[in-house]
């Protein structure tokens, strides 16, 4: 070993005041005891959200199930009450109407699991009328009998351009 | 299992001389001692483990020198630091010129020049276990040596001998 690194190493030792082992045992050892005691306070929340996570996802309402426009169905709930899959036979006995007709835009409560076959599924029945043509082919155009639906909602016509004469 | 008193000898038995190493390194007794006693503690931390290891003495040295080049913890040592030097009352002995000059010099030297320096000439490793410690060749270990020797070679009389650092350089080849 050169001469002078030797000197600074002697230097080093002969004036260093190093902790004890005892001070540095105790230093380690608080750290390791913080460091246990913030790994059960993680550990704690962790499962606390966890088992929070679970009891909502098991309690939490199923997303409402959109069937279709219940204008259209001849078969219609006049209670808002949703029906969601009673298990036994239900007692309380709701009035629904099969057979009388229901106007238009009254009956907007989803039936949950009863599809029922529409006369009309498919048809624009709400949206306005809509009329293009030429001046000349208007009048025939709007003249003429339409196809009605049967639920008597207007009915967009698109008529094309008739020569004139 | 933690022993006290197995790590206590190790203490004991190592502390002097590496605080030597590890002020080497730094040029700072007061930082050497922080680092040296942060190794410590991490190593009492990790003691069941670090016990069968064939050197613990090396994961220290290790430890303490990341530290010292390590700029955060540096910094948040720096008051620390203050403190120690304000509760120091034993004189620390004055150091010569010379060697301060030949710690300024080593100061301004790559960190692992410096490191390779002092593991060999401090330390007292061969280039192969001071490869083995770094994780580097024994080629780089050597070019380490050789570019710090140059350097320090106007402040160290032995490094201006040219035969000396030839000798050395092939000792070890």
């Amino acid at each position: 070993m050169p001469e002078q690194f030797q000197r600074i190493a002697e230097y080093a030792r002969h004036g260093s005041t190093l902790q004890d082992a005892a001070g540095v045992r105790a230093r380690g050892t608080r750290r390791l005891r913080r460091r246990r005691a913030g790994q059960a306070v993680l550990g704690t929340g962790a499962l606390a959200v966890v088992t929070g996570l679970g009891v909502n996802l098991a309690t939490a309402a199923p997303a409402p199930v959109h069937v279709g426009p219940a204008a259209a169905t001849t078969s219609a709930v006049p209670t808002p009450t949703p029906v969601l899959g009673t298990p036994g036979p239900s007692t309380s006995a709701s009035p629904v109407a099969t057979s009388s007709p229901t106007p238009a835009g009254s009956a907007a409560t989803p039936v949950l699991g009863r599809p029922t076959p529409t006369p009309t599924a498919g048809l624009a029945t709400s949206s306005p009328t809509s009329v293009i043509g030429t001046p000349g082919s208007t009048q025939a155009a709007t003249s003429s009998p339409s196809p009605a639906n049967s639920d008597g909602s207007p009915t967009s016509v698109v008529s094309t351009p008739t020569p004139a004469g | 299992m933690r022993d006290p008193a197995e790590f206590d000898a190790f203490y004991a038995a190592s502390s002097h001389r590496l605080v030597g190493q590890v002020f080497a390194m730094t040029g700072d007794l007061g930082e050497a001692e922080d680092a040296l006693q942060e190794a410590y503690t991490r190593a009492w931390q990790r003691w069941p483990k670090l016990r069968h290891y064939d050197n613990p003495e090396a994961w220290v040295r290790t430890v303490a020198f990341r530290l010292c080049i390590n700029s955060w913890w540096r910094a948040r040592n720096r008051l620390t630091a203050h403190r120690r030097a304000a509760a120091h009352t034993e004189p620390v002995p004055e150091l010569n010129p010379d060697l301060l000059v030949l710690i300024d010099a080593m100061r301004q030297l790559p960190d692992k020049q410096r490191r390779a320096l002092v593991l060999h000439y401090v330390a007292d490793l061969t280039v192969e276990q001071i490869a083995a410690e770094t994780g580097s060749a024994a080629g780089t270990v050597k070019s380490w040596l050789h570019r710090g020797r140059r350097a320090l070679a106007p402040l160290v009389s032995e490094f201006s001998d040219e035969e000396y650092v030839t000798r050395r350089d092939y000792d070890y080849a």
